[in-house]
């Protein structure tokens, strides 16, 4: 059993060394959590710590007690689900007829929407067109021009492909129309892929940064990620500066820490309750990557 | 991939008979089929007006590219000038460098990036427990989960040089701090390795599905040959990603002229400039920094029509190795 | 219950029934109440649009009592856009781009090639003309400041927005270290050095432990200051024989390099120097780490000591020291911080209406409004002085108004609060004072060479880029004399320095 023997230490080391990478992978992660939840007088002392004397809550305390912090947490949770909720539809709803053979013209509206992603318009042309919408400062702005794209039709066109026609045929047969078709046959039945792009939109809703950069003016709008690039990043003057800063806050960069953990957090936790679907949808859906 | 023959029109009723014939009886039929059928069609209605709204209509504002857009004169005020900022763009020395900076920092994650979730695939699949399996792998994934501003922040958070945990460790054990932010050598370094840990593991999902796909009989087949578990990863495992692979690789191709934009944009500072900037970054600074709408537009226009050439022809090259391309 | 289609389909033009009547109503709200607003004011009061910065989050809404009072008082009715600051620049690029101007809009750089190219292609209305029916506005806003936002031709696309002209960034140090340390504040350069030397090494804060260092800065704010330190010019250009020479090239400039070089090898800069964030540049002084910062008098309250006395008690207000000059040079200021345009596409009648809001504005008893408040609301007088409450004018972003239209009378600056703000507040107007009588005015400012704004935007880049390297050690000096050489022979930089030096003939020097 000379092969056995080899597959034994082959399975433990790979067990240890997949083990060690995943460590790897969350001590970034580690770091920032431990920092968070640091004493602030201790951290300002220290200024780093793997492992502090004493765990203190202030910096949340402090961020979770400021306005512009949950206000951006708001907008983007109604980004992520609002929008999530109207892509899914939008994308849903053309990707079916897509599927089917019985719409004449299918073909070229797939070419039609195909061609969007290989040829994108820029920046400044995208910018004039929400400009004329008269979206500038509207969260809208952020979820009606992201509503659909080129992949994500394509590849849920292609997962409806694989729920039989005869399905929706016989339905069509009983003189239900197409629309309670899709909507009582086919969606239940597409869960899983529902689960996965949901996942997809909601991910990139959440963690949209650029247009909100370029979209909103108006800073009681920003989605979080626009404050925390303010908090963490910026060069100019920072959103910090608009905190009363008279009440004297933790050391900034446990506030920056809390507020990536916060705004981790949320987006984090829908990934598990999407997960049971999620395994059999994930293939369709993560070539889009 | 299935797509590949969907795509292509060869349905006989566009085919064989004469254009102006078939034109007529392919619209006197859509008007037929769409009487017949109408909620099909309209369900398609808002995806599509969608797609035309804001995927179409911008193209127009594209044509600034070959004028001197003044925001007053309007596009249709506004003076045509050709192709002289393309002309403009090429011979600035920018141009090259753009071209070294974006060529380099994906040639690099193809090499370093792209094989990784391959890999971490084949070695997760080695994983019997099957609650060992999904725990490493929810761990792998949740980098993903984050945005790229976080990420930026985290790694400022570990690498500055002043305050950065790695450098306050070197210096507790007694090396001298490190410079990786504000060094021009490590910065395409840094880019990959951000990506690497953001979604290598992420990249895992697409093979671990093909990998369930697999035969279980062709892994009975190969151990009764004698195979052990490398040989068998190799003439199993392997070939069945093939197809994946390549299609992944030809929408890389692709996308060799993209790099993503927030991500070095965040990562930018003066002491990296000249290996930071990419195209993507530098439309920025030209176009919304510095005002100049034109110019700028025509430099995202070349870069877009280059991408859609090497999506075209990585796709024909996939085709013509016989392995299937995505069109 | 089962989910019919027809029950769906409603669902779903509920939804974005309601959501477009939402989208409608954040875009529409203000309107709306403008119009309840009108009803009751009389109706040829002036509509005007504005688009400014703020520093607060979240802006003054549209029915802030701060701004309510300024519309009653200038019988207007103001639409203002707040713009988050460190986003305007980007954002009012990107607004150009549909050429839709508020009618009153902050520029921040008047002189920058976007605005610049809207005057040429006469979107701006020329304010000059209609000025001397003005006189609060002419008065109420610096001289110098008029001169220098002045186009090539003389004339005045806006109005520029006030400030103290005194009031400049620049050296700061900690009084109570020098003390401790026994030093005087520096007088040159090489006083600096050994000060900053000893805020490293000797250990100021008494800890026992090396974890002080000299000076806190961004890297743009510190090449540029000690580029005019050591050149003794403001701004990019000196007068040399009877033409302009570009001051980044000047040997002195190249000494300031190499000094601030020295500074950063030896560790009394921040180690992170070029990635360095404001909060942070901030955080070093106020986590009592660094011994100075660059930064203007006024934000020692508000911005540090508040922080840093939780640490150190015995920290005083006045601690925070201003250095009058370094090696004799005297920093200046303009007189103003960018200016206010108007469109074209405004009828001159509302130009008027516009001109005589800020006219208006100026008026001792309306700008006193963003200062002191309301009397019963934020503030109350006591022997005819007004005391204000700080908190409540914060919280109805009473500051923000200044961002718009900001009286320098000296008269509405409201009284020290207590004793150490008082000696803070003396050592500030001595400092002003000597400050007023030596300083250095930007010659550069308002000239005009085609070729310099051709090239000068990247110049500038590769200028910064590269010093920020030489100021880390990861490039040799030689690298900027191999910069200054090369572009010292481009034609297109020699024509610059010619037609700047036109110009500045043309003006007639200063």
């Amino acid at each position: 059993m000379r092969i056995g023997w080899r597959d034994q230490a082959f399975q433990s080391l790979n067990g240890v060394g997949l083990g060690l990478l995943g460590m790897a992978t969350c001590f970034p992660i580690y770091y920032v959590l431990v920092v968070s939840l640091a004493d602030p007088a201790e951290f300002a002392q220290k200024r780093w710590l793997l492992w502090p004397e004493h765990w203190s809550f202030e910096a949340y305390r402090y961020l979770l007690s400021t306005d512009a912090f949950l206000r951006s947490v708001g907008n983007s949770a109604f980004l992520a689900t609002v929008g999530t909720a109207l892509s899914l539809i939008v994308t849903a709803m053309l990707a079916y007829p897509l599927s089917r053979r019985r719409m004449r013209g299918r073909r070229k509206v797939l070419l039609f929407v195909l061609v969007t992603i290989l040829f994108s318009p820029g920046l400044i042309p995208a910018y004039m067109l929400v400009r004329q919408l008269g979206l500038i400062d509207s969260i809208w702005a952020l979820i009606i021009p992201s509503l659909s794209n080129g992949w994500s039709v394509l590849l849920m066109k292609s997962f409806f492909e694989s729920i039989p026609a005869d399905l929706d045929e016989s339905a069509a047969m009983d003189g239900a129309n197409e629309v309670r078709i899709w909507f009582s046959v086919i969606l239940p039945l597409s869960l899983p892929a529902l689960a996965a792009f949901g996942l997809f939109y909601a991910v990139g809703y959440w963690n949209q940064f650029f247009s909100a950069l370029i979209y909103l003016n108006d800073s009681t709008k920003w989605p979080i990620q626009v404050l925390l690039q303010n908090m963490l990043l910026s060069a100019n003057n920072a959103a910090l500066d608009a905190y009363d800063v008279s009440a004297a806050p933790p050391p900034s960069e446990m506030l920056k820490m809390a507020a990536v953990i916060v705004a981790t957090v949320p987006i984090v936790l829908v990934y598990p309750f999407l997960q049971k679907h999620f395994a059999k949808g994930a293939m369709v859906g993560s070539i889009k990557g | 991939m299935d797509q590949a023959e969907t795509m292509t029109d060869n349905h006989p009723a566009y085919r064989s008979k004469g254009e102006s014939m078939s034109k007529r009886t392919y619209i006197h039929r859509l008007v037929r089929d769409i009487g017949r059928n109408p909620y099909l069609y309209l369900l398609a209605m808002p995806g599509i007006l969608f797609f035309i709204v804001f995927k179409y209509i911008p193209m127009w504002g594209t044509l600034m590219a070959f004028q001197d857009y003044s925001p007053f004169a309007g596009m249709e005020g506004s003076h045509w000038v050709g192709l002289e900022h393309f002309r403009t763009f090429f011979a600035t020395p920018d141009f090259g460098m753009l071209l070294r900076n974006t060529l380099a920092i994906n040639v690099l994650n193809l090499v370093f990036f792209f094989p990784l979730p391959i890999a971490l695939a084949l070695l997760l699949n080695e994983v019997r427990s099957g609650a060992y399996k999904r725990l490493v792998q929810s761990v792998l994934y949740l980098p993903h989960f984050l945005s790229w501003v976080i990420l930026a922040g985290l790694t400022f958070t570990l690498f500055a040089k002043g305050e950065g945990l790695v450098n306050h460790l070197l210096e507790a054990a007694g090396y001298d701090r490190i410079d990786i932010l504000t060094n021009p050598h490590s910065f395409w370094i840094v880019i990959t390795l951000q990506s690497m840990w953001k979604d290598a593991g992420w990249g895992t999902i697409v093979f671990l599905a093909a990998m369930a796909g697999v035969d279980p009989q062709l892994y009975e087949a190969a151990k009764m040959d004698g195979a052990g578990r490398f040989r068998q990863m190799w003439h199993v495992t392997l070939p069945a990603l093939r197809s994946v692979i390549v299609v992944l690789l030809i929408l890389r191709l692709g996308d060799l002229m993209d790099v993503g934009f927030e991500q070095v944009f965040l990562m930018y500072n003066g002491a990296v400039s000249n290996v930071a900037e990419v195209f993507d970054t530098y439309v920025y600074r030209i176009g919304i920094q510095r005002g100049e709408f034109s110019y700028s537009t025509a430099i995202g226009l070349f870069k877009s029509v280059v991408g859609l050439v090497l999506v075209l022809l990585s796709n024909k090259l996939a085709n013509k190795w016989g392995n299937g391309g995505i069109f | 219950m089962r989910v019919t289609p027809r029950l769906f389909f409603q669902i779903f033009i509920c939804t974005v029934l309601v959501s477009l009547s939402a989208c409608g109503r954040s875009a529409g709200s203000s309107r709306e109440e403008s119009g309840g607003q009108n009803s009751k004011g009389p109706s040829e009061r002036a509509e005007i649009s504005i688009m400014t910065i703020t520093p607060s989050t979240p802006p003054a809404s549209d029915d802030n009592v701060i701004k309510r009072e300024i519309e009653k008082l200038t019988d207007s009715k103001l639409d203002i856009q707040w713009i988050s600051n460190n986003v305007y620049d980007d954002k009012l690029n990107i607004t150009l781009v549909s050429g839709e101007l508020p009618d009153l809009t902050y520029i921040s750089d008047p002189f920058g090639p976007s605005f610049r190219n809207l005057v040429k292609q006469g979107a701006i209305w020329d304010i000059t003309p209609y000025l001397k029916d003005y006189p609060n506005l002419q008065n109420g806003v610096p001289e110098v400041a008029w001169e220098l936002t002045k186009m090539e031709d003389g004339k005045n696309y806006g109005i520029p927005r006030g400030r103290d002209a005194n009031d400049v960034s620049f050296l700061i140090l900690r009084k109570d270290w020098l003390d401790k340390l026994g030093l005087q504040p520096p007088k040159t350069t090489k006083e600096l050095y050994v000060a900053l030397k000893a805020f490293t090494g000797k250990d100021p804060d008494g800890n026992g432990k090396a974890d002080t260092f000299g000076l806190s800065a961004g890297i743009d704010t510190l090449t540029g200051t000690f580029r005019e330190i050591f050149t003794g010019v403001t701004g990019s250009w000196k007068e040399e024989g009877d033409g302009l020479t570009y001051a980044p090239f000047l040997p002195e400039a190249r000494e300031s390099l190499a000094y601030l070089a020295k500074l950063y090898s030896e560790k009394l800069l921040p180690e992170d120097l070029l990635t360095l964030k404001t909060t942070q540049v901030r955080d070093y002084y106020i986590g009592n780490r660094a011994g100075g910062v660059i930064d203007k008098t006024g934000t020692g309250p508000k911005v540090y000591s508040p922080g840093l006395k939780k640490l150190v008690p015995s920290y005083k207000e006045a601690d925070f020291y201003p250095l009058t000059a370094l090696n004799g040079f005297v920093p200046k200021g303009t007189g103003f911080n960018g200016i206010l345009a108007i469109p074209k596409t405004v009828p001159e009648d509302k130009l008027k209406q516009i001109l005589k809001l800020v006219d208006t504005w100026l008026i001792p008893d309306v700008s006193a409004v963003q200062r002191f408040g309301i009397e019963g609301v934020h503030y109350r007088v006591e022997n005819g002085v007004k005391i204000v409450d700080p908190d409540k004018l914060l919280k109805d972003n009473a500051s923000d108004f200044n961002q718009i239209v900001n009286s320098i009378d000296p008269a509405l600056n409201p009284p020290p609060a207590n004793p150490e703000l008082k000696e803070l507040e003396e050592l500030r107007s001595q400092v002003d004072a000597q400050r007023s009588k030596e300083n250095v005015p930007d010659i550069g400012v308002g000239l005009y060479s085609p070729a310099a704004e051709k090239l000068l935007p990247d110049l500038e880049k590769r200028i910064s880029d590269l010093t920020a390297k030489i100021v880390i050690g990861q490039e040799p000096l030689s690298a900027w004399d191999d910069l200054v050489a090369k572009t010292k022979s481009d034609p297109q930089f020699i024509q610059s320095t010619e037609e700047m030096s036109d110009a500045y003939r043309k003006r007639g020097g200063h």
